[in-house]
């Protein structure tokens, strides 16, 4: 007589990609062989030298693009399968380096707009209670929620862009430099935010970043370079 | 519906781009729309210049019979006839003009002659050659007119009704030229003929003073014999149509043994104007169609490529393509549609002006002996009619839609990733 146990899968698995580049004159190869398993529940920062293929990577695990070769799948189901469009709209969420905010709305505007195209729906009270609240909590008043975002300052406009992926209630959370614009008291308090999502929510956070401050804070740190992806022996 | 919301808050965003592709456009579907006020008018003016001048067709054959007559005009072709019926009567109780010249070899003035007076049946008098160009006018009361068949009415010459102080309204006496029937029509119209009394001496019923008109009936009682029709005038659309009545006249009166005369000079002098402002109104439409098409098509490209980003954004975010599409198309349509409403409203409020402008130019001119019979087309009716601005709104969308999908299904077959970033 057997035992069968049921594990569920990994919520994220990188399965030989690789990433090339088709210019005019040369192919450039970005990302060679990733092979890699994130989990839910765990906090993920991505370290890497500029041009080593941390924001392909990044665009790649989002859905954001396709590799050139290998798979990925999500929590087993080959993205491929699932569809990207699916992917994003409802299990995973970006934080750009450059915002991308939608600049003809207000910042409250970009995270309701971003709640109703995902679908996302608050436990209670309104999106743009919600959103209100979400915006509040990274430092941004109601007077600056309803300015149109090309009117807040830089460091704003990543609060906007990091609060507009937050209002997704997404599986996983990937973001690029995220608190790169950041004051140190603000930039702080969205590393915990991105540490009580994974602990506390379940959720898996993929961040890139040059930051070690940042890095020392997550519960794995891995080094992209030349395009081969490698744990940091030092993570528990 | 959330990309519904989505246009409305970029539009509300960027007015001034917004108030710009209005005012294109405005301008785009006025011109549509003037394009096809001027077709409609230009078709519906020469319609009624169809029915108008339209063209006469004359036969004529030995032994024409007003049945014959009556069965060519009843052609689905023929929108107006009149067959001619002359005989000669004598005027009883009333005296008939005579010439002042005497009759060469004697005693002819004053001898009573009992076929003094041209008398011609007619079913339509206005189709008259001198009614229709104008040399003969009425001074009082109308013309024979279809609905006069069978009642006893005439229109005199002015000269017989001086010299017999007779006026519209008046009852006289005419009878055959054998004296055994008689005629007691009313008088219902006074006419003047320019042509002057000849200066040689010519029989009383060849002087133009002593013609009168009367229904063809009328004229038939007073004839002693057969009547018969010395012609019969078809008025018919276009010259296009006059072989196919040459078809059935033949159909109807034997090959050969009839003449077929067609006129259409007051046609070709006043309808084919028409009809080339109504083709150039057409070609107008076409043209601006594409021209606004291709206008607008790059406008919406420039702002599709310049709003590439947020392409992008929402795509990273899941949004699905032909939202995105929808939210574009929507931007376009809802100043489309307000675009046309707009033209519409100055098309009523202009339009009757630009088209007679357009197409009354006929009325300018100059009267001359060779000039058409005068039309009676009334002024071009330009009216703004559901269907016009129909097909505008209708063209005003089509533009909307190519010029959105075209350009945007060229950036949305892309990743959401080379969207936002051509190279990393």
């Amino acid at each position: 007589m057997t035992t069968a146990t049921t594990t569920a899968p990994p919520v994220l698995h990188l399965a030989g990609i690789s990433h090339t580049y088709s210019g005019q004159r040369r192919r450039t190869t970005v990302l060679r062989d990733v092979e890699y398993t994130f989990e839910r529940g765990t906090f993920y920062t991505i370290l890497g030298p500029s041009g080593s293929g941390k924001t392909t990577l990044l665009s790649l695990a989002s859905g954001l693009d396709t590799p050139t070769r290998g798979s990925i799948a999500f929590n087993g189901q080959d993205l491929s399968h699932l569809g990207l469009g699916r992917y994003r709209n409802k299990h995973a969420a970006t934080i750009f380096q450059q915002y991308n905010l939608l600049t003809y709305m207000t910042a409250l505007q970009n995270v309701t707009t971003a709640m109703e195209i995902t679908g996302a729906k608050p436990a209670t009270g309104s999106r743009k209670a919600r959103a209100l609240q979400l915006l509040g909590d990274i430092g941004l008043d109601k007077a600056m929620a309803t300015r149109n975002v090309m009117q807040l300052s830089g460091g704003q406009q990543q609060r906007v862009a990091i609060a507009r992926a937050l209002a997704c209630d997404v599986d996983i959370l990937f973001a690029d430099e995220p608190t790169g614009n950041l004051d140190e008291g603000t930039a702080q308090g969205i590393i915990d935010t991105f540490s009580d999502l994974a602990h506390q929510q379940d959720k898996c956070v993929v961040v890139v970043t040059h930051s070690q401050r940042l890095a020392a804070q997550s519960d794995r740190v891995l080094n992209l370079r030349k395009g081969k992806l490698t744990e940091q022996a030092n993570t528990p | 519906m959330n990309f519904v919301k989505r246009a409305g808050t970029s539009l509300g965003a960027r007015k001034s781009k917004t108030a710009a592709l209005l005012a294109i456009f405005l301008v785009i579907c006025t011109l549509l729309l003037g394009g096809f006020l001027l077709q409609a008018a230009a078709a519906r003016q020469e319609a009624d210049a169809q029915r108008a001048i339209g063209v006469d067709a004359t036969v004529r054959k030995e032994g024409l019979t007003p049945a014959l007559a009556d069965r060519l005009g009843g052609s689905a072709l023929v929108h107006r006839y009149n067959a001619e019926v002359a005989v000669r009567a004598g005027a009883q109780g009333f005296a008939p003009l005579t010439s002042r010249v005497p009759e060469p070899g004697g005693t002819a003035a004053g001898k009573k002659d009992k076929g003094a007076l041209a008398v011609n049946g007619v079913r339509d008098s206005d189709m008259l050659l001198p009614f229709s160009y104008g040399s003969t006018k009425l001074t009082a009361g109308r013309g024979i007119t279809p609905e006069d068949a069978g009642r006893d009415v005439a229109v005199i010459e002015q000269r017989l009704a001086d010299k017999n102080r007779l006026k519209v309204g008046d009852t006289f006496r005419i009878g055959s030229a054998d004296g055994k029937r008689t005629s007691a029509p009313k008088i219902v119209g006074i006419f003047q003929d320019p042509a002057q009394e000849p200066t040689t001496w010519v029989a009383p019923n060849e002087l133009p003073g002593n013609t009168l008109y009367v229904p063809a009936d009328t004229a038939k009682k007073l004839t002693s014999g057969t009547a018969t029709v010395r012609e019969v005038v078809l008025r018919i659309g276009s010259p296009d149509q006059a072989r196919q009545l040459h078809v059935e006249a033949e159909h109807l009166l034997g090959k050969g043994g009839f003449e077929f005369h067609v006129n259409d000079k007051a046609y070709k002098d006043q309808v084919l104007p028409i009809q080339r402002v109504g083709t150039f109104a057409g070609l107008l439409v076409r043209v601006i169609a594409l021209a606004g098409a291709l206008i607008l098509g790059l406008i919406v490209m420039l702002q599709i490529r310049e709003r590439r980003c947020e392409f992008g954004v929402l795509l990273a975010m899941g949004e699905k393509k032909w939202k995105l599409m929808g939210q574009h198309l929507v931007e376009v349509a809802a100043v489309a549609l307000p675009a046309v409403a707009i033209a519409a409203l100055a098309g009523s409020l202009g339009g009757q002006a630009a088209g007679e402008a357009f197409l009354s130019h006929q009325d300018d001119e100059p009267v001359s002996a060779t000039r058409a019979p005068d039309s009676g087309i009334a002024p071009p009716a330009v009216r703004v009619e559901a269907a016009d601005v129909g097909k505008v709104a209708g063209i005003a969308l089509g533009m909307s839609l190519v010029s959105t999908v075209v350009p945007g299904i060229g950036i949305l077959r892309l990743h959401p990733r080379s969207i936002l970033t051509d190279t990393e």
